[in-house]
């Protein structure tokens, strides 16, 4: 029972991350190598404010606010500064800031991992009743996950803005004519990109520890995630990673750990093969 | 160049020859401690040529390549030490296991949008380091492998200025190869499917059997480069194969300028490798250099040095008014 709420938790974080690369890749066209960066710079965000004893709304709201400016950075870089290049070329600018970022915190905070307290409820184990246990910090994981998703499903189809975000991300031409401020939707599909991202980290702190390395490591899986919903829907992204999270644990309890990463590509071949389109997706596929 | 000169009935084979036996008359000009510079800067350019062959000419972006390097390194050691052969076995059947890796990888991801290849081999690569740290005795965990002394026929034992001298020779003989294959049918394809993809599919070009043809062409320099690197340190270190490095593979490319080439392999790692290794300039900042540097240039300069050099002159003779 503990196992599998554990790797249904550490697949909420994969598709947090998934998550957010799909809402960027939908909207600008740019796959994210940098997201893993995104979490990580929420981590240790997170870590420092509970460290400096900070109230615990400054806590939560301070990384998040971190990670809506990281995106608006993101999307000054790309858009703005790399407005002429081609997208290959800003795939490769991403790539460059998370190798930045990820040297730039190894040079501030070593490769230590820094201890990080999960959040609001502490580390407990809760009993179910019969012997059986679940730890409450993976609750949370699965919860907030939960409601992210809810809140962004909502906003997409029910708000004005959700929908103008939509349209950018169908026909940016289009939308623009229709009067909708194409790079206003563009900077918020970035940031919130780089919100959930920073969600990702707080969840994933007490988890793993803080380390510059941590988000480079969730983001092969994410992109898997995101594979499976075909790099276009949400709701595959998250059922893609929560899927991956319980397959990965359950590979490491059967087969040990280094068969974990054979596995995790095993999977991937398979979806590209399989499903190229995504498994969770119902639009044709652009071959080129 | 319509008024073009005389030309020479000679095979590319031929000037490819006299390009590698200058490297080499080069390498003996050197003393000791820039020669072996000159080796890694060899090592480096044959790398860059099969990446460039991959982003600048094919359009497709690949992070595996320090993990081809590491195939290369590791397979070749590994074959040495259980089989008791020479280089002379050992790396060509590194080389090709290295061109079919790279063509069944291709295979699988360049069927799909080009991104696809960058997370396939960005995975790939994760799975590579993983095999290589857990390896046991035929990767040699994780402090790598001792490269056996090997012999060749004529030269005997092959000492460090040979190894040297091999990989210049190759580099030379790599720039006007790779230089000729992409003047080539295949190179033009390959253009024509970075350019204009579907033009190119009207065209006839089968898109996805070159896109894995450029692949496996890359993954097979990269795996040539990796067998001489582990000749040349002497070690296999499995530290020296992670994405840190395929930054810096790239940060070559776009420096040097993404285009169809052979200009730009040998400039960037020039001003990247050889000019802050002369200087010991980096040290523990190595990753912010190239990240910055990579950013830097795609911003400011994003045809690179030698796509801008050349675009200042076109620029400066048409103010000229010539």
């Amino acid at each position: 029972m503990n196992l599998l709420v554990g790797g249904i938790a550490i697949g909420a974080v994969y598709a947090l991350v998934a998550i957010g690369l799909t809402l960027i890749f939908r909207a600008t066209g740019v796959v994210n190598f940098a997201q893993g960066e995104m979490l990580m710079a929420g981590a240790y965000a997170y870590v420092l404010l509970t460290q400096s004893g900070a109230g615990p709304l400054v806590q939560i709201l301070g990384p998040i606010a971190l990670g809506a400016v990281i995106g608006l950075v993101f999307f000054f870089v790309t858009r703005i500064l790399l407005r002429r290049a081609p997208e290959i070329s800003i795939v490769i600018g991403t790539l460059a800031i998370s190798i930045l970022m990820q040297a730039a915190a190894r040079l501030k905070f070593t490769d230590n991992p820094m201890r990080a307290v999960p959040w609001l409820f502490g580390d407990r184990d809760v009993s179910l009743g019969s012997g059986t246990t679940i730890s409450i910090n993976s609750v949370t994981v699965v919860v907030v996950t939960m409601i992210v998703f809810g809140a962004l499903y909502w906003t997409f189809r029910r708000t004005t803005y959700g929908k103008a975000m939509r349209a950018v991300a169908e026909d940016p031409v289009r939308a623009a004519i229709t009067g909708i401020p194409v790079n206003r939707m563009l900077a918020l599909s970035w940031s919130l990109g780089g919100v959930v991202a920073a969600l990702a980290g707080m969840l994933l702190a007490p988890i793993t520890g803080v380390y510059p390395a941590m988000g480079a490591g969730v983001l092969f899986p994410a992109f898997i995630a995101a594979a499976m919903g075909g790099f276009e829907s949400v709701f595959g992204a998250l059922f893609g990673g929560i899927i991956l999270g319980v397959v990965q644990t359950y590979a490491v309890v059967g087969v040990g750990g280094v068969a974990r990463d054979g596995i995790t590509f095993a999977l991937l071949v398979a979806v590209l093969i399989w499903r190229p389109q995504g498994i969770f997706s119902t639009v044709t596929l652009r071959t080129h | 160049m319509t008024k073009s000169l005389p030309r020479f009935p000679c095979s590319p084979l031929v000037y490819g020859t006299l390009l590698g036996l200058a490297a080499i008359a080069f390498e003996f000009t050197l003393p000791p401690y820039p020669r072996f510079i000159f080796g890694q800067f060899a090592v480096l350019v044959i790398i860059t040529l099969g990446v460039n062959l991959l982003l600048g000419v094919a359009g497709l972006l690949s992070l595996a390549s320090p993990a081809f390097v590491g195939i290369g390194a590791n397979l070749s050691t590994a074959i040495m030490l259980r089989a008791h052969v020479p280089i002379l076995v050992s790396i060509p059947i590194s080389v090709i296991a290295g061109w079919c890796i790279g063509w069944v990888l291709g295979t699988v991801s360049l069927r799909l949008a080009g991104f696809y290849l960058a997370m396939v081999t960005f995975g790939f690569l994760d799975v590579f380091l993983v095999i290589l740290n857990e390896g046991g005795d035929y990767t040699g965990g994780g402090y790598g492998l001792i490269v056996p002394i090997s012999t060749l026929p004529i030269i005997g034992n092959v000492t460090l200025d040979v190894v040297i001298a091999i990989s210049a020779f190759t580099a030379g003989l790599m720039i006007v190869l790779v230089g000729q294959v992409q003047r080539s049918r295949i190179g033009r394809a390959w253009l024509a499917i970075k350019d204009e993809p579907i033009a190119a599919e009207i065209q006839g070009i089968d898109v996805p059997r070159m896109k894995t043809l450029a692949f496996a062409v890359s993954s097979a320099l990269a795996t040539l480069a990796g067998t001489y690197q582990a000749l040349l340190l002497g070690v296999t270190n499995p530290s020296a194969y992670s994405l840190n490095v395929a930054v810096a593979h790239l940060t070559y490319v776009v420096v040097g300028g993404m285009t169809a080439s052979v200009v730009g392999p040998v400039v960037g790692p020039f001003i990247l490798f050889v000019m802050p290794e002369t200087f010991r300039a980096i040290g523990q900042y190595r990753e912010v250099f190239y990240g910055a540097i990579l950013l830097l240039v795609l911003i400011v300069a994003p045809n690179g040095i030698t796509g801008t050099i050349s675009d200042l002159m076109t620029r400066g003779r048409a103010r000229l008014g010539r």
